[in-house]
């Protein structure tokens, strides 16, 4: 009886649509009302785990849109032939398994009366509330790099319009002329998407203007995969992409986007297409919820994801403290399975477990090949750790075969995280 | 007797961790709080991090739905003690202890339970 309920926990977490006809009646009837914010990687996820697992509860997903963008692959609508199109997801499946979704900006929470406000629809109460707002840019932190000047050196760092555009001006560029891509420090969204994506965008130039090259301003001296990463790039684009580290006057201070320039301490770099992936925060409805601190990102009790700083709220992916998990969406992803077994547990009237949780990140560094990072953590005694022993990185000098078995291997990742997610 | 045991050691897991915090759980005696509980327990949450990757047969990645419960202890033991292996299961698998490879084995095993 139980494998029977386990399992067909199991098949509504996306193995297929049969299992939304299995029996879920076996599990608890718990009335509780749960409120999920953000419909991303961590929030559909969530959504889609509680409803499996409390059939009697109300579970409400909200999102400010109908349709997801994923970040994940986006790198490879900007330097292939890969379609926006194929990064769209919307939350049907989500509704079928009796998840109220709805689309509405959510503007503000009352920790204390368990309310959310939301823009042109009316406010919910919850008993439980988890967010997954993803992040927000600290506009002007870096100098000069408000929204307006996203419009023009557009950050891509949010899938969507900003992906069109700056695919829009790569296309644009004149062979010969080059594109500039500022980075930040850490902590930020994806720490590999920034080279990963410096890959693909230099496979591009390589591809259809020859006689261009990408030059890659970091406020860093080292980097996620770095080795694997250079090592890929000097047998790819030795001609295509020049990178420049902290130490070799690599941090942008301030950007001129009128002018479409970046200005590090000593030189002014001037190109037709810069991409500037800012300095990063947590989204602001978690600001708030009271639920961030001064860092700008949400701690949490890494158990159930529960806020330390807000009772009944719980905040998971990217808005997280939760390094050495890195702000992925396999991370969103299993701390939001995580999370809504914990949420079920509490609402049940059972504390949470500790678990292992694990993380794994694939990284093109051409649209063949592609290289990867693993991590195993544990959550016990109120902290993220790294398991000694465990996680890395691929092998540096590997067979081209090894490369392209990453890289099936992240294709079919995506089909996987994206149907566990959102159906 | 030895394929259905392979049944029933994980909802045994599920009732020993129920136990454990059994005394500060007033609600443990309602029996749909049991039922949460093994729906929530140890194996069902280790396995959430494999669901990440492998839900579903591909050409690059199994499934572990069909994989049998010795095929895949077998399999994550060898990745687990290859001290030269370099994928992303070898690394990934020496994380897990024993028991936890134990837990994980059995609860992907699915004979028997299909509806
Ligand atoms: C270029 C790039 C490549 C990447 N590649 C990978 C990869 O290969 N592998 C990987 O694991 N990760 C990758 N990532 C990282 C991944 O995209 C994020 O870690 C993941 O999206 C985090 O999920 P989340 O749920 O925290 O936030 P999101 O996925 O951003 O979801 C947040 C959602 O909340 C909604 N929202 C926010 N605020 C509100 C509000 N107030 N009201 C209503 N709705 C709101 C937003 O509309 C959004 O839909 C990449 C990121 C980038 C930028």
């Amino acid at each position: 009886m139980i494998g029977l309920d386990r399992r067909s926990l199991l098949k509504g977490l996306g193995l297929g649509a049969a299992a939304l006809t299995l029996p879920f009646q076996a599990f608890a009837r718990s009335k509780a009302n749960i409120v999920v914010i953000g419909g991303g990687f961590g929030g559909a996820s969530a959504a889609r785990t509680l409803a499996t697992l409390l059939p009697s509860a109300s579970v409400t997903l909200v999102d400010a849109n109908p349709v997801y963008t994923a970040c994940p692959f986006s790198n490879l609508v900007l330097g292939t032939d890969r379609p926006l199109s194929a990064q769209q997801f919307g939350y049907d499946s989500l509704q079928r398994l009796g998840v109220t979704v709805v689309t509405a900006l959510a503007t503000d929470i009352d920790p204390v009366a368990q309310t959310v406000t939301l823009q042109g629809a009316e406010d919910l109460t919850y008993d439980r509330l988890i967010l997954s707002p993803g992040i927000d840019m600290r506009w002007n932190a870096l100098e000069g790099y408000d929204e307006a000047a996203a419009e023009l050196l557009p950050h891509a760092w949010k899938a969507g319009p900003q992906t069109t555009l700056l695919r829009q001006q790569l296309d644009a560029l004149e062979d010969g002329d080059n594109v500039i891509m500022s980075v930040p420090t850490a902590p930020f969204r994806c720490p590999p998407g920034p080279y990963e994506r410096a890959s693909l965008i230099a496979h591009y130039l390589k591809t259809r203007k020859p006689r261009s090259k990408l030059i890659v301003l970091d406020a860093k001296d080292s980097f996620s995969k770095m080795a694997l990463f250079q090592e890929a790039w000097s047998e790819h684009y030795p001609d295509h992409l020049e990178w420049r580290g902290a130490s070799d006057d690599g941090t942008v201070a301030r950007v001129d986007a009128v002018g479409r320039a970046l200005e590090t301490d000593f030189e002014t770099f001037y190109a037709p297409v810069i991409n500037v992936i800012p300095p990063q925060k947590t989204g602001f409805i978690a600001d708030r919820a009271g639920v961030s601190d001064a860092t700008g990102w949400c701690p949490i009790d890494p158990l159930a994801f529960e806020s330390t700083l807000q009772d009944n709220i719980h905040v998971i992916g990217d808005a997280t403290i939760a390094a050495p998990m890195p702000k992925s969406a396999f991370s969103a992803n299993l701390q939001a399975k995580i999370c809504a077994l914990g949420v079920a547990r509490l609402v049940s009237g059972l504390s949470p477990e500790p678990t292992v949780l694990a993380n794994t990140c694939y990284s093109f560094t051409t649209p063949d090949e592609a290289i990867s990072i693993a991590g195993v953590y544990s959550n016990e005694n109120n902290a993220l750790k790294s398991i000694s022993g465990a996680g890395g990185v691929s092998p540096l000098a590997a067979d081209k075969t090894i490369r392209a078995q990453e890289a099936a291997q992240a294709r079919s990742w995506f089909e996987t995280i994206t149907s566990g997610a959102f159906g | 007797m030895p394929k259905t045991s392979l049944l029933v050691v994980a909802p045994l897991f599920g009732f020993l961790s129920l136990a454990g915090c059994g005394d500060t759980s007033p609600s443990l005696d309602d029996p749909a709080n049991n039922t949460i509980g093994a729906a929530t327990d140890r194996a069902t949450a280790l396995a959430m991090a494999c669901s990440g990757c492998h839900a579903a047969q591909s050409d690059a990645v199994v499934s572990l739905d069909e994989y049998g419960a010795d095929a895949l202890r077998d399999a994550l033991r060898r990745y687990k003690t290859e001290s030269d292996g370099t994928t992303v299961m070898h690394r990934l698998a020496r994380g897990y202890s024993d028991e936890d490879v134990d837990l994980l084995a059995t609860y992907f095993d699915t004979e028997g339970v299909e509806p």
